[in-house]
């Protein structure tokens, strides 16, 4: 029974397969719109054009994954659940008063921390560099909020615990929701002044919103625009790094909503 | 101004400002009845035609940034969605934990849904949908029992491959046409090159995971059987209208072509298959949630099967459906989730219900009756037009599929009220129900969900006459000899 099952999914799949490879084989490619977006000059860098001003509004979708999946893995770790009888019972009780439990892994050795804390801080300011370079420079929000929230990841496991490059993953949360809800407002600003929805403004009054020298004053709202997605994607990274490696919070979390449900 | 992405932003502003309001419960509250509110005006404040974001609309001769379309069945759509989601957000502070997560992602759910409705983008489609399946997983996750969380996570799992082989048909358009834009992409697709079949191919595997049509129905049916009450009705709701929302993006891109007619029997068989596999498995459970469960993707595969047809008439009656399908299965899961607060959703360990809640019980059985498709109610109007357009195109068969399938929807949703209301049980269980509080919040919107069923069962004009105008501008009428 099962074997002819087995025959049954193999020859579909390979169908399927087959179908998608004879489709690629017959690939042709159409510029199409890409020439317009190869014509129109806005920021030097020409993908950061594409991705916050012809298409800013996917790029908000995109970030609305990354605040979707972090939240949901909040849930997943007990934050508002109606009932967390089984949860419970996955976690037990804390072994050690460590915030995070990685020390049963044991103690890095010197020249581990010799090297993360620098390399770490290191991290950190190029990430920076990348976001508030990013409409000039190769880069941008996404890639530089992934740097800085490598950069304190590893300096996490390097340290545990006593790490110095620590956020509190209260202030991620907010840092978080401040990054989404600044693109999102940002966004009604430019359906105020400029009458669509993420507008690109380049002034308010004459006064101009980046001051830049006068090849990329266009750059407009989308310096700020990488700021804020830097600032929401190092937190949600962080969040999600940070709910993985840590127990404690998440016993915490369970045992504040029982005394709400009581 | 046009203010008609206001419909996607304001939801998804509140979202996040509700996720920091966790633990203040009373604010939780009052802005959530503040939004419930709001929800409803929201699809009112739009104009009708194309919206382009940034202000970037056609350049060169293309359609250079992302544009969404409104019309009438796009509103007639979405006013429902508002009003669904308003209620379920209603019900929902009914419960003791005034969840901020709850109304969280029930928001995100809304304003994706939205999205994908109003899209005129593929892409931007696709963000949204990938959204509302991390949602959908959320808000499973909320009920907290093991069952949830493996549904939830055989969800999302699934759903990392059927959406990521989506993007991949997605990807297959764009290379063939040069643009995503959906009204642009239509006049380039003419050139006969086997890439959009497979881009077609795998937006219908989208299609499936998304609306939870075959292969994807038994995923889809434990999702909505392992939450709580109020949350299955949203979840349902979000699956019908990604259904209709992207049925209506592949007619509108392929239908008429003359490579379609070979995809349009793939999608009817989808359909039909869906609708036969849900009523089946519905006739077969004991537990009264997965019974619901599975009438809804019953149901929701005969939208499948009038849109598939491809006719304006298929069209409208399968709009048309899915508006009343959410109407009156939200109406039955929030009497499962009234039950529920007495005493679980086991049908075997139920009974004697009608005494203590008698007004609760007519309405849920109004309910029921919509689902069988007896008049005067909405299903009834519906399901007349479905089969009519079945026989406009000369496809009898379906036809008769719908009604024996009708029937089997009937029997199973009788047992179901008889063992409910009706089985007479001792005097303990009864002592036991008196001790339980009936949630007054879920009762308010299951009256005003119930009185819409009759108010579009008398008169189905009221819905209908939204949907025509975009229905014969997508639709083709044919006729199988």
């Amino acid at each position: 029974m099962s074997s002819k099952r087995d025959l049954v999914v193999a020859i579909s799949f390979f169908i399927f397969g087959a179908s998608i490879l004879y489709s690629l084989a017959n690939m042709h490619v159409n510029p199409g719109v890409n020439i317009v977006y190869l014509n129109h000059y806005i920021v030097p860098n020409y993908v950061c054009a594409i991705i916050f001003d012809w298409r800013a509004y996917d790029t908000l979708g995109e970030c609305l994954v990354l605040v979707v999946a972090v939240m949901v893995s909040w849930i997943v770790f007990g934050k508002s659940l109606y009932d967390n009888s089984y949860l419970k019972e996955v976690f037990h009780a804390p072994e050690s008063d460590d915030y995070i439990t990685l020390q049963r892994w044991g103690d890095y050795t010197p020249i581990i921390k010799f090297l993360a804390y620098p390399m770490s801080i290191l991290m950190v300011a190029l990430g920076i560099l990348t976001v508030l370079g990013g409409h000039i420079t190769p880069g941008g929000g996404f890639q530089g909020g992934a740097l800085i929230a490598s950069g304190f990841i590893l300096s996490i496991i390097a340290f545990g615990s006593k790490s110095p490059l620590w956020f509190d993953h209260k202030f991620l949360e907010r840092m978080e929701a401040l990054g989404a809800l600044g693109y999102l407002l940002l966004g009604v600003a430019g359906m105020f002044i400029g009458g669509y929805y993420l507008f690109n403004f380049t002034q308010i009054n004459g006064i101009p919103v980046f001051p830049a020298p006068k090849d990329i004053i266009t750059a407009g709202i989308i310096p700020y625009l990488n700021i804020v997605v830097g600032l929401k994607v190092l937190a949600g990274l962080s969040t999600a790094a940070f709910l993985l490696s840590c127990e404690k919070v998440i016993i915490e979390k369970i045992s504040k909503s029982e005394e709400k449900l009581e | 101004m046009n203010f008609l992405p206001m419909i996607i932003v304001f939801p998804l502003i509140m979202a996040i400002i509700m996720n920091l309001l966790h633990g203040k419960e009373k604010a939780v509250k009052y802005l959530t009845f503040a939004t419930a509110i709001v929800l409803i005006a929201l699809p009112f404040i739009g104009e009708y035609g194309y919206y382009y974001f940034s202000g970037h609309g056609v350049v060169d001769g293309w359609i250079s940034g992302i544009a969404y379309l409104y019309n009438p069945a796009k509103q007639a759509v979405i006013i429902t969605l508002s009003l669904i989601a308003s209620l379920v957000l209603i019900t929902g502070m009914g419960e003791k934990l005034k969840n901020n997560m709850f109304v969280t992602l029930s928001l995100m759910g809304f304003a994706s849904i939205s999205a994908i409705v109003l899209a005129d983008d593929i892409f931007n489609l696709y963000v949204f949908f990938e959204i509302i399946s991390i949602v959908q997983a959320g808000l499973v996750f909320l009920s907290g029992t093991e069952e949830a969380y493996k549904a939830g996570l055989r969800y999302m799992i699934i759903g990392s491959v059927a959406a990521a082989l989506m993007l991949l048909g997605i990807t297959f358009l764009l290379a063939s046409t040069g643009t995503l834009n959906i009204s642009d992409m239509k006049h380039h697709l003419l050139t006969d090159n086997p890439m959009v079949y497979g881009g077609l191919l795998l937006l219908i595997v989208g299609l499936a995971y998304g609306s939870g049509l075959p292969p994807f129905h038994n995923i889809k049916a434990d999702l909505y059987a392992r939450s709580k009450g109020f949350i299955s009705a949203m979840l349902q709701t979000y699956s019908k209208f990604v259904l209709v929302g992207l049925m209506l993006i592949i007619l509108k891109l392929f239908n008429g072509l003359s490579y379609f007619s070979s995809a349009h029997a793939v999608l009817i068989a989808l359909g039909v298959l869906a609708m036969v596999f849900g009523v089946v498995m519905a006739l077969l459970q004991s537990d009264y949630k997965k019974l619901l469960a599975y009438h809804a993707i019953s149901q929701g595969g005969y939208v499948a099967t009038g849109l598939a047809l491809g006719t304006p008439l298929g069209i409208v009656a399968g709009i048309f459906h899915a508006i009343n399908h959410v109407i009156y299965k939200s109406a039955l899961f929030l009497g499962a989730y009234i039950v529920s607060c007495k005493r679980g959703s086991n049908l075997h360990k139920l009974g004697g219900l009608l005494p203590l809640m008698p007004y609760v019980a007519f309405m849920v059985l109004c309910a029921k009756l919509a689902i069988s498709g007896v008049p005067p109610f909405n299903g009834f109007q519906s399901k007349w037009m479905l089969a009519e357009a079945a026989m406009q195109v000369n496809m009898p068969e379906i036809a008769i599929i719908m009604i024996i399938v009708s029937i089997g929807t009937f029997v199973s949703m009788m047992k179901a009220f008889y063992l409910i209301y009706l089985k007479p049980v001792d005097e303990e269980t009864l002592k036991e129900y008196q001790g339980k509080e009936v949630p007054k919040l879920a009762v308010f919107s299951l009256f005003v969900l119930t009185a819409l069923c009759i108010i579009i069962g008398l008169d189905p004009s009221l819905i209908t006459n939204y949907l025509w105008d975009y229905a014969r501008e997508i639709g083709v009428n044919y006729c199988l000899k």
